[in-house]
């Protein structure tokens, strides 16, 4: 049953040759990768976001500190990396949305726990309530009315887009190419 | 553009008043009403109640303004201690990628402080056809969700070490109700539902009609041993599907659709999405005390509430 499909080099340097590929191979086709790099687009910050932190109209210092408290966390309750890269994923659209105002210390604070909170229900299995997620040395602890605010808010701004494309999306597929297009999972099925 | 600064904009008065009214965390001033309302956040006309569930209603509605016909989805999020429950996060998050014309259409997303509203495009009625050609006509948004149909034997034997196998199960019963009309293991509970899937059956029998090939497949999607069973990869190259491009309508496209609407990202796929997805349903309190039975895996891609299942694979009849 097991159609025999084995390009060879050569022909790897033709991307979508073949007009049975879409169905041969539907999840690493180059017909993917170029869907992926297409969505990319609607998961990043907006352009200006670079020049803003660059020209100190966006404070750095809050932002790191915002990332190591992220890290912290994702590492105390055993996050994956990709739960810790869409928390920042997250943080950086959002932060590129709008400004926080400046004057309140906390809101970088309540942003970082929100986005952990979002991208910890989005990938991981056991995601701690609101409450217990906010642990370390924190001046700040929300209540979890004020995260689910916040969380609903985040999901508006990025318009409810949080399944983000990001480089762990596209390690299969350079991992298959550099394998001669012989993924790992095609041949555990055989 | 002017559309998102308008968001931007909303957003901000938001944040104002987050930032100004501590009070108004105190108290949920929004919930989701116990009658049917006039109007869902003076958009749109509610005209009659499509479905209702565990996740809250399915309205009929009007745009005020355009004067379009939507069915808005209310996920009432009141009783949950987790904030924003993950399964509307993913469900949402996963309609915003999708865009194909056999999938029913997200329109928008609202939200107030307690339930969010899912304007969805209004399936064509017709759709209900395919599936319950025996029982005559049904709205697919009535149709009662019985997503235990579709549930794979290692999670009815409540196991915790199951992975995305489990979906391909429920395509293997999708396809297999393709065929007969019915759910192929429609049964009244779980424990019916075992018997019938380890009842010795010869399903070459019951599927008379399908192609051999067909047939083959359905038997490899079927498989008990979760270990045995075809992976999505494997499917997708069966021979069933070698003679491809289709007519749209036809069993196969709607089958290859499916099963590409599974693992929609390769790290979806890679980290496990459906693996992990064992959150709770969070209004039932059968699950939602010990987390013990996940929900039905398919169903948690494809959208996280009970009555999305249905939607979706009405939708791939279209």
């Amino acid at each position: 049953w097991y159609p025999s499909y084995r390009r060879n080099l050569n022909e790897t340097q033709h991307f979508g040759a073949d007009p049975n590929e879409f169905f041969l191979l539907p999840l690493q086709s180059d017909e993917c990768l170029n869907l992926m790099v297409e969505k990319e687009c609607h998961h990043l910050p907006r352009e200006d976001y670079l020049n803003r932190v660059k020209n100190g109209k966006l404070d750095f210092g809050d932002r790191k500190e915002a990332i190591d408290w992220i890290q912290k966390a994702g590492l105390h309750f055993g996050f994956g990396p990709l739960c810790e890269y869409l928390s920042i994923n997250y943080l950086d659209r959002f932060l590129s949305a709008y400004e926080l105002p400046k004057d309140r210390a906390w809101t970088m604070q309540l942003l970082a726990v929100t986005c952990l909170s979002l991208a910890a229900k989005f990938d991981e299995t056991k995601v701690p309530t609101p409450l217990d997620l906010q642990v370390g040395e924190s001046e700040f602890v929300f209540e979890a009315k004020i995260i689910q605010r916040m969380e609903l808010m985040v999901l508006n701004t990025l318009k409810w887009r949080m399944q983000s494309i990001t480089p762990f999306s596209f390690i299969d597929y350079f991992l298959c190419k550099v394998n001669d297009d012989q993924s790992q999972i095609r041949s555990s099925i055989l | 553009m002017t559309e998102e600064n308008a968001d931007a904009q909303s957003s901000l008065n938001l944040f104002t008043q987050l930032v100004q009214c501590k009070n108004l965390f105190g108290h949920a001033h929004a919930t989701l009403p116990s009658n049917r309302p006039d109007n869902i956040e003076g958009i749109y006309e509610v005209m009659g109640i499509l479905g209702e569930g565990s996740f809250g209603r399915v309205y009929r509605c009007k745009h005020i303004r355009t004067g379009e016909i939507v069915a808005i989805k209310q996920i009432d999020f009141r009783y949950d201690q987790n904030a924003v429950p993950s399964s509307l996060i993913r469900e949402v998050s996963l309609l915003r990628e999708l865009n194909h014309d056999n999938i029913v259409r997200l329109l928008n997303v609202l939200s107030t402080e307690t339930y969010v509203s899912l304007v969805f495009e209004l399936l064509d009625q017709d759709l209900g056809r395919y599936i319950s050609r025996n029982n005559g006509v049904r709205d697919p948004w009535i149709r009662k969700p019985a997503t235990r149909y579709y549930r794979a034997p290692e999670i009815l034997l409540d196991s915790s070490q199951y992975s995305t196998g489990v979906d391909l199960w429920s395509v293997g019963c999708i396809f297999g109700e393709m065929v007969t009309g019915e759910p192929i293991f429609g049964t009244k509970n779980s424990f019916d539902e075992l018997d019938a899937i380890f009842s010795p059956t010869d399903l070459s029998y019951i599927f008379a009609d399908l192609e051999p090939q067909g047939l083959h497949l359905l038997k490899m999607l079927l498989c008990l041993d979760p270990k045995r069973r075809v992976s999505v990869e494997g499917a997708l190259k069966h021979a069933y599907f070698n003679d491809l491009p289709d007519h749209p309508r036809s069993r196969r496209y709607r089958l290859i659709l499916l099963l590409k609407s599974l693992p929609v990202h390769n790290h979806l796929r890679t980290k496990g999405f459906i693996l992990k997805a064992n959150f709770q349903d969070h209004n039932d309190p059968a699950t939602s005390s010990n987390g013990r039975v996940p929900a039905d895996s398919l169903e948690n891609v494809i959208s996280c509430t009970p009555n999305s299942l249905p939607v979706l694979y009405l939708a791939c009849s279209k």
